[in-house]
């Protein structure tokens, strides 16, 4: 929005060095407001790492936990699907629940999530967003370094 | 032997009515459009949680306000941060009734969802069209309403109010299955 509204702005307005700098403000704002959503989170070191089985206690429990943050998660695949045109990975514990850890996979990692199975152990990278009736990761990312130690 | 025959008959059939009063959605999609000649915003929530119980016809739906994704990241910073307080009020929710519901009818029937949708703190009566469609035991509700962004207490700076539409169109699309509870 508040694009569109610079953008109207040097459309009715001659560029000169006021405008120019007003433009590399704008750039800044921009791209520090490109937040976890946005970006592969691949390089960004997760703020915590959980086991899927403490990770969904926790949840439940309603202890505090690191909102908007990128997080690490262990756990089993309970399910993999392509929901609302985007690849899906169920995460569940070891013990026998019915919540679940949804991860909604970035675009870029659909290619490294075929082959899944069912019941194979995964680790992933996502923003944590909260907690229904499962816990919400977005834009989650493979990564398996840490997964055989 | 007949007597265990019939004895097994009635316990499945047994657990598998215990299976089917509650169907559950994990990953129901809401989207919503705000249309103004300033700009067009789109946002799309595909993590929603719903239930719904044949017995009553009762529906509930819940939403975290941070989890839709928007084209923009400053549309989504302005709607978590400025309009929604999402910090404040996390969740948005719907509590209802889907009115003359018969869960056992193949294939498809339109009915009117009523209840209470509350989001920003406040509680609005809608009613939806709502089209339900059942392929063996699981269940798929598809509609969209409209709703007004004044009803919600929802502050927007005069500057920015040419960019926000007064009604907002929501789409909603909710595939359920049999809940299990363990």
């Amino acid at each position: 929005m508040l694009i569109n509204f610079v953008s109207m702005h040097f459309a009715k307005h001659m560029i000169n060095s006021k405008n120019i700098v007003a433009v590399l403000l704008v750039s800044v704002l921009m791209l520090s407001c490109e937040s976890m959503l946005e970006k592969d989170i691949s390089m960004v070191a997760p703020v915590a790492f959980y086991e899927a089985d403490v990770l969904l206690d926790d949840m439940k429990k309603g202890r505090k936990f690191p909102k908007e943050q990128v997080i690490y998660v262990e756990g089993y695949i309970k399910e993999t699907n392509t929901k609302n045109g985007n690849f899906n990975i169920l995460i569940k514990g070891t013990t026998n629940q019915s919540h679940y850890i949804i991860c909604e996979m970035n675009d870029s990692f659909k290619k490294a999530t075929l082959g899944l199975e069912k019941g194979q152990a995964v680790a992933i990278k996502g923003v944590l967003k909260g907690y229904l009736n499962d816990v919400i990761l977005l834009n989650c990312v493979m990564d398996n370094t840490f997964l055989d130690e | 032997m007949n007597k265990v025959l019939l004895l097994l008959t009635t316990l499945v059939l047994t657990l598998s009515n215990d299976s089917s009063d509650k169907v559950i959605c994990r990953q129901g999609s809401v989207s919503f459009f705000s249309y103004t000649s300033v700009e067009n915003i789109k946002a799309q929530n595909n993590q929603v949680s719903s239930i719904i119980d044949f017995e009553s016809s009762k529906i509930a739906v819940s939403m975290l306000m941070n989890a839709f994704v928007f084209e923009k990241a400053l549309m989504r910073e302005h709607f978590n941060e400025s309009y929604i307080e999402s910090d404040i009020y996390p969740k948005a929710t719907f509590e209802g009734e889907i009115l003359d519901f018969e869960p056992a009818m193949e294939g498809a029937q339109i009915r009117i969802v009523k209840g209470l949708f509350t989001m920003h703190g406040v509680a609005e009566e809608l009613e939806i069209k709502t089209k339900i469609e059942k392929s063996g035991s699981t269940f798929t509700l598809t509609g969209s309403f409209e709703t007004l962004v004044e009803s919600y207490d929802i502050n927007i700076p005069p500057l920015l109010a040419g960019n926000i539409a007064k009604t907002i169109s929501v789409d909603f699309r909710f595939e359920y299955e049999p809940y299990e509870e363990k």
